[in-house]
């Protein structure tokens, strides 16, 4: 029923550079999606796509229509909304469509560099998500002095979404084989007694966890053994690319100013 | 709808991780005080997120003909109040980042104001005046979706018309406004409906739990 299922979680744990340092991947993915919003042109962040994408197509070896399907949402939306923005630009129009409003050069140069910026922000995103399992990003949250609380929530949490997806989708299933969903009403229906059925199950599965943790002992925190990789484990090949990445992309960003396509 | 990594310019990221992180600390400290007070708040809460997560990844038919997915943030303020929101919905909307490419992380601060804090808080004060007027849960509950889901597109088209102002800052927000409003108003109609009958679900199946969040009294739960 949803994205979920043969999805990221799956890629993000089993590829092949699940196992490396997470705080490279991080570092890196960062910083590119840092330098990716700095520039003024439209060429920097597509090199940046390109970039992200051979890491991610070669070194994690995700498969290509894997990747496809996960950049088509976001690429859809970043069309859509470019198109939108080619018209909000100032200047003399260059294309009118009546009513005063038209594509400008001012206008196609904004809407292709947010669109780049979509590109390219979406596949450093992309090469931080799907090459790192999630439960190593909550030892980054410990490293970085997020309240207890949060990480704490954010693990239940993280533990909970997977376990009730599979509830909701066996709900879901069991209702379309009853002739659910066949018309607005009944889809309505429908859709509030599963999610109505569901928070009453995370409620009553809410009151069964405490009770289970309660009776070993738990006084409001959770007690876990934090491990993961260090910073100080990050290789000095690992370091020495990130550098010359930094280096090479304020050069880039710098050389290319505000050039534009048109 | 959420903002697309790389969508906002530096600037206005950052502007609104500020403004964000001031409401989600006070959010914050908030839940740390209710933990440390009630052992059994923790699992709760964090069941109540892994909802709204659930909640956001549903198929919701729109009256346009058009599908999309509930907000939540409606239900969620009603039952748990903004602040507890605010943090639940940071958490939220960063797995939809993680897990999901939904959203992105520079442009979380303006998400989490538009989606976190902005929909609930309206949706929060149409909730309690429309109690404190006596007027019944069902009723008070769909308006509390329509407005938190419509606050929300609210705030993203001012988010949006503030980063690229174009000619005139005025007529480029009422361009997103206005297509926002003529696609949103539906859903938000359609999501006031589904609060309203999930809630009325909860109501029938387990009024205790509503009792216990304050959402109703005693006596009304009696009533049914």
């Amino acid at each position: 029923m949803s994205i979920f299922e043969d999805t990221l979680d799956h890629y993000s744990t089993n590829n092949e550079l699940s196992e490396s340092n997470i705080y490279s991947k991080i570092i890196f993915a960062l910083l590119a999606i840092l330098l990716n919003l700095m520039t003024g042109s439209p060429i920097f962040p597509f090199l940046i796509f390109l970039l992200c994408s051979f890491l991610i197509l070669y070194f994690a070896k995700i498969p290509l229509r894997f990747y496809a399907t996960f950049m088509a949402i976001p690429l859809g939306f970043a069309i859509l909304s470019g198109i939108f923005l080619a018209f909000l630009g100032t200047g003399e129009q260059i294309w009118t469509l009546g009513f005063g409003i038209g594509i400008t050069k001012g206008g196609i140069n904004q809407a292709m560099l947010v669109f780049f910026r979509v590109l390219g922000g979406v596949a450093a995103l992309g090469f931080l998500i799907l090459t790192t399992p999630m439960n190593r990003i909550f030892a980054i949250f410990h490293d970085l002095h997020v309240p207890a609380v949060i990480t704490d929530l954010a693990i239940l949490m993280y533990r909970y979404i997977f376990l009730f997806l599979d509830v909701t989708a066996t709900m879901y299933n069991s209702q379309k084989t009853r002739l659910g969903y066949h018309n607005y009403m009944s889809w309505m229906k429908c859709l509030a007694a599963l999610a109505g059925m569901v928070f009453i199950r995370t409620w009553e599965q809410g009151e069964i966890s405490y009770k289970a943790l309660a009776s070993r002992g738990y006084n409001g925190q959770l007690n876990m053994i934090r491990e993961g990789d260090s910073i100080k484990d990050v290789s000095i090949r690992d370091w020495i690319l990130i550098i010359l990445f930094v280096i090479l992309s304020v050069f880039a960003i710098i050389k290319l100013g505000n050039w534009t396509i048109f | 709808m959420h903002i697309m990594e790389g969508y906002l310019p530096p600037m206005w990221c950052a502007i609104w991780f500020i403004i964000s992180a001031v409401v989600v600390i006070y959010g914050i400290m908030q839940i740390k005080k209710y933990t440390a007070e009630n052992d059994d708040a923790m699992p709760l809460l964090a069941l109540s997120g892994a909802f709204m997560f659930i909640l956001s990844s549903l198929k919701m038919p729109s009256v346009s003909g058009s599908c999309s997915h509930p907000c939540g943030n409606g239900l969620g303020t009603a039952f748990f109040g903004p602040a507890v929101t605010a943090v639940l919905s940071v958490i939220v909307l960063l797995f939809q980042a993680i897990l999901l490419a939904h959203g992105g992380l520079t442009t979380l601060g303006a998400n989490i104001f538009s989606m976190g804090i902005m929909g609930p808080v309206c949706g929060y004060i149409v909730w309690v005046a429309l109690r404190k007027a006596n007027i019944s849960a069902s009723i008070s509950m769909f308006f509390t979706a329509f407005v938190a889901d419509l606050m929300t597109y609210i705030t993203t088209s001012v988010e949006l018309a503030l980063a690229f102002p174009g000619a005139d800052m005025g007529a480029t927000f009422a361009t997103f406004f206005g297509i926002f409003a003529i696609t949103q108003i539906p859903l938000a109609i359609a999501e006031g409906l589904l609060s309203t009958v999930i809630y009325n679900y909860i109501e029938n199946a387990r009024p205790d739990i509503l009792v216990k969040l304050g959402v109703i009294s005693e006596q009304e739960a009696g009533a049914n």
